[in-house]
């Protein structure tokens, strides 16, 4: 980590060697490159969707399943299915599926009158793409973990309310909820620090494509690094990220625990 | 009117009929995958797709014989059920101490573990890369199972730390009064009662060891290669094996799967024991 | 309470202090373990932490006896990293007629997926652990590591074995010219090339015939015969085969740049002229571009994520009829388990414009800097490139560096799919890109620009002015203007 540190503070190249120590030359220069920004604000509306789609699908999963266990021990492997694939084949097999060519959810929407060009390739609808695989990779995620949380909140509280006589909704927000805050907290923290650092899935599926509508700030650092060579920015790059990542995670866990 | 009866059966209905769809999603990549993966090449790019089709080993012989694809699933075995296993020994211990004792600087050190998981893989690749080349461990499962501490641990300790936080500390001042030391009281009444947290992480602890790919790309090479990198390595220069690439995925899956069902099945017990208890 | 608190506190401090010990205690196991394998006996790999080369002044001063044909009977490994395909399939095919001839070099051909190989072999060289002793690399890639002293010249080598057994200089003189000239940096030879491929037209002979068509012979042939070419044979709405191919994929070999390159190089434009400024905006450039928007119609939607495989896999399906492309994909549309048009597609130069110039791509195999075992690493890409295992090479489906070899009927023979004489014919006048560091910088804002062109977010100039001003600020930058 410390070396990291360092090398960020020069202009270490490593097609050409050079090494100068620059300060926070890098950093600087990267408050103001109009590709980094771009990239984190892509980032930004990408972990907005992914984990507000994936906590609150998770959530209504884990909900019913909490609920409803008949069938449970065949019906949660299934579910955790998603979870289980190499990111990379799952980019790629969803990339194949999305195609309009040879693609079976391109067919299908097709079918039903949908018709459009690529759904990957188009500007318009490439993010959205990356975000529904990832979701559909992660939800399992949240949905497990929500689920043990629910399995552990104690049964009594419910009983007393229903007692008094407590409509649905009523327990679900003043009982459920915050007996699950801890772990809803986690699951969201959890999933907006794993969304920030998204490398596999989006680079088998898109490669930051088209052009660079969807390169978020990892494929953006690894390019900088491994393609541009330019190792000491890519590291400075970390470091602001990794900043970024932790005042993010400080101000939501804050606002949470008031 | 609706009786009460009528809508618990409707909510019940919807509810299942809910799962049902989540299922469908859940599974029908996997599923497609795994058609792929009996499929000839010819038959995979049919279009309109094909669904019923006559189904080939072949792809399945290939990924095994072609590729030392059993060494594979046993690296990847090894490194992530060791990882696990060690994380778990320390993780929950640490969670422990960190949910019920407020000492001085718990909270930022807690959140310390968590920022070890923020950074992005690919800043740190490099320089892990030169270290463990200095210490001789390049190529080793070793090393992978050290790098992904780094993911593992955060996950157990702060899930375990919710987790223990929901247990009244009551119950463990109880069995103190009885006599149990701290540790004793620990093994005895905390962790039985969150194992259906352990064994959550524990999974997902698992999983994640399995799949990763950054470090293993490129922290090893032909010995401790793992299945992650080597179903990738089916996206060769010249076009997708997509046969030999659905055949690898699918058979990658098949620990994890079975992994699942066995949690699954002592995750029931866990809470059957946790509502005993209670 | 008091009491209670401060036995809290105590048990507190003491189970922090048992996490923090049996954090350590983990820490410390680690390490014991990790300085037990260090202190293992080191395999032939730990021999070599001692030198530290990394730039390429060093001279050869290495422990491996010098030049006897036959040198002591020291085993060492080589390590060999090329690429999942071809490329490793060679290698294997090789690697016993290799280790029969020097016994005492064993061979480990270790493969990486072709994406991602440039990552894996430079956290290496930066971390100077020399994985790799023989290096696979590519066009984009050899000015990086060779400035950055990362692989090492062999011209010293060539000039010692001159005339023995292990001469490289007649297999030199045999090679394509334009091969040999982008296999230097710097004056200094760094390789030799493996497998290579140019561009040339593909065409669906069967349809052409089948509708009389003519093929093209301008660039601004091509729309008409792309019109004639794309169909909706099910008459469903959708074209079910696209007349026209182009990658859109964002990147260098196998993306929209390297086949962009021979448009915008047939138009009688340029990259970079000699001061390094770039002029791939000059009004041929975005004539070239132009034309590719033209031919967006005909092309799949699916473009941005076609790159050359892709193309091949559509081919293959029966999807493109025609499409200017890396000419050495034969191979895969002739394999019957994978392709439903044997034998119906046939390749032919590529379209002139001002003139014909293609581009000419390539896979060598280099030495690492880092290595002791150079003099091990020339022997052998020398072998490699000796004419029989050349040979074996044409078998297994490339197109071998050798001219003599491309002009001989019997290699033709061995793959009858391949045209020499149209690689040949090619060869007269291909081209290469910029050979400096920062090029797949530029690389990467050109790609950008072709795809912004491709999504019509840009017009070709607009987009193509954009690559121009990011380039000139990338080569401000690395200093290459006074």
């Amino acid at each position: 980590m410390i070396y990291s540190l360092y090398i960020s503070m020069t202009d270490y190249n490593i097609a050409t060697g050079v090494r100068n120590f620059i300060n926070f030359e890098n950093y600087r220069s990267a408050l103001f490159d109009v590709e980094h920004l771009r990239s984190i604000k892509t980032t930004f509306i990408f972990i907005i969707g992914t984990v507000a789609l994936s906590t609150s699908i998770g959530l209504g999963l884990a909900l019913i399943l909490n609920k409803y266990s008949k069938g449970r021990s065949i019906f949660v492997p299934f579910l955790l299915m998603p979870m289980m694939l190499t990111p990379v084949v799952v980019g790629l097999m969803w990339g194949m599926m999305y195609n309009t060519d040879f693609g079976v959810i391109a067919f299908l929407l097709r079918t039903i009158g949908i018709k459009r060009g690529s759904w990957t390739g188009d500007p318009s609808t490439a993010l959205l793409t990356v975000i529904l695989t990832d979701v559909w990779q992660w939800t399992p995620f949240a949905m497990i973990l929500l689920l043990s949380g629910l399995q552990a909140i104690p049964q009594e509280p419910f009983e007393a309310a229903q007692i008094d006589g407590a409509s649905k909704w009523h327990m679900f927000r003043y009982i459920t909820l915050p007996l699950l805050k801890p772990i809803l907290l986690i699951v969201i923290v959890f999933r907006i620090v794993d969304s920030i650092k998204v490398f596999d899935v989006v680079y088998t599926l898109t490669a930051g494509g088209p052009g660079t509508t969807t390169e978020v700030i990892s494929l953006f650092i690894y390019r900088t690094c491994f393609r541009f060579f330019r190792m000491g920015y890519a590291s400075a790059l970390s470091w602001i990220l990794l900043i970024i990542t932790v005042i993010l995670c400080e101000i939501y866990i804050k606002l949470i625990r008031e | 009117m609706i009786s009460p009866h009528m809508k618990r059966n409707i909510e019940a209905i919807s509810a299942y009929s809910i799962l049902l769809i989540a299922l469908f999603l859940a599974v029908f990549p996997t599923f497609w995958i795994l058609s792929t993966s009996l499929k000839t090449r010819e038959d995979i790019f049919a279009m309109p797709p094909r669904w019923i089709f006559t189904p080939v080993l072949e792809n399945f012989k290939n990924v095994l014989t072609g590729f030392p694809f059993l060494k594979f699933l046993k690296n990847s075995l090894i490194v992530s059920a060791a990882n696990t296993v060690l994380a778990l020994a320390i993780g929950c211990p640490a969670a422990y101490s960190f949910s019920r004792f407020k000492f001085r600087g718990s909270k930022d050190l807690a959140f310390w573990i968590l920022s070890l998981r923020m950074a992005p893989s690919i800043a740190f690749v490099l320089p892990i890369y030169i270290l463990f080349s200095k210490l001789g461990l390049l190529d080793t499962q070793l090393s992978l199972i050290l790098a992904y501490f780094t993911y593992t641990l955060p996950i157990v300790i702060w899930v375990m730390m919710g987790f223990f936080k929901g247990i009244p500390a009551e119950l463990e001042e109880a069995a103190l009064v009885d006599g149990s030391s701290r540790l004793g009281a620990f093994f005895r009444i905390t962790l039985p009662l969150s194992l259906s947290g352990i064994w959550t992480t524990a999974f997902l602890c698992f999983v994640f060891c399995w799949n990763e790919f950054l470090y293993a790309l490129i922290l090893t090479g032909v010995n401790a290669r793992t299945v992650a990198v080597a179903v990738s390595a089916f996206n060769t220069q010249r076009g997708i094996l997509w046969g030999e690439m659905g055949a690898a995925s699918v058979i990658a899956i098949v620990p994890v799967l079975a992994l699942s069902t066995f949690i699954h099945k002592h995750y029931i017990k866990g809470l059957a024991l946790g509502a005993i208890k209670r | 309470m008091n009491e209670e608190k401060k036995e809290e506190k105590a048990v507190s401090r003491r189970k922090y202090l048992s996490t923090v010990g049996g954090l350590a205690a983990a820490a410390a196991v680690g390490w014991g373990a990790a300085g037990y394998l260090a202190s293992r006996p080191p395999a032939p790999a730990a021999v070599r932490t001692v030198t530290e080369t990394k730039t390429v002044s060093v001279a050869p001063t290495v422990a491996t006896p010098v030049t006897t044909p036959k040198p002591p009977e020291k085993k060492i490994t080589l390590k060999v990293s090329t690429i999942v395909g071809i490329n490793g399939l060679i290698a294997k095919t090789l690697k016993d007629a290799f280790e029969k001839t020097y016994p005492n070099i064993m061979l480990e051909i270790i493969e990486h997926p072709w994406e991602e190989v440039t990552e894996i072999q430079l956290a290496d060289m930066v971390a100077g652990t020399a994985s790799y002793d023989v290096v696979t690399t590519f066009n984009s890639a050899l000015a990086p590591y060779a400035k950055g002293g990362h692989i090492y010249p062999i011209d010293e080598f060539i000039e010692k074995y001159e005339g023995t057994e292990y001469d490289l200089t007649e297999h030199i003189k045999d090679l394509p010219p334009k091969l040999l000239e982008i296999c230097m940096y710097d004056d200094k030879i760094y390789g030799m090339p493996q497998n290579w491929w140019t561009f040339a037209l593909y065409y669906r002979k069967d349809l052409v015939e089948a509708k009389g068509l003519k093929l093209p012979e301008t660039f601004y042939d091509i729309p008409e015969f792309a019109t004639a070419l794309t169909e909706d044979i099910d008459k469903d709405g959708k074209i079910d085969r696209y007349g026209w191919g182009l990658p859109g994929l964002r990147g260098g070999a196998g993306c929209n740049t390297y086949t962009w390159y021979n448009y915008l190089w047939s138009f009688g434009g340029e990259i970079l002229d000699e001061d390094y400024k770039p002029i791939f905006n000059s009004k041929e450039g975005v004539e070239a571009l132009t034309l590719w928007h033209d031919l967006l119609p005909f092309v799949s939607p699916e473009i941005m994520s076609l790159g050359c495989d892709q193309n091949t896999s559509l081919i293959q399906q029966d999807k493109l009829a025609a499409l200017i492309h890396d000419s050495d994909q034969m191979g895969f549309i002739q394999d019957p388990t994978a392709s439903k048009v044997v034998d119906k597609v046939r390749m032919t130069v590529m379209p002139r414009q001002v003139r014909r110039r293609a581009m000419l791509g390539y896979w060598m195999i280099t030495i690492n800097a880092d290595t002791p075992y150079k003099e091990e690493a020339y022997k052998y890409i020398e072998f490699m490139t000796r004419p029989e295992n050349l040979k074996v090479w044409a078998k297994l489906g490339q197109a071998p560096p050798s001219v003599t070899l491309l002009k001989d009927p019997e290699t033709q023979k061995l793959r009858p799919e391949l045209p020499f004489d149209v690689l040949l014919e090619t060869l007269k006048d291909v081209a290469s890109v910029p050979k400096i560091p920062e090029y797949i910088n530029i690389e990467d804002k050109i790609s950008i620009a072709i795809a912004d062109v491709c999504t019509k977010k840009k017009s070709p100039k607009e987009a193509l002015d954009w690559a121009a001003a990011e380039t000139e600020k990338i080569l401000k930058e690395a200093g290459y203007y006074k």
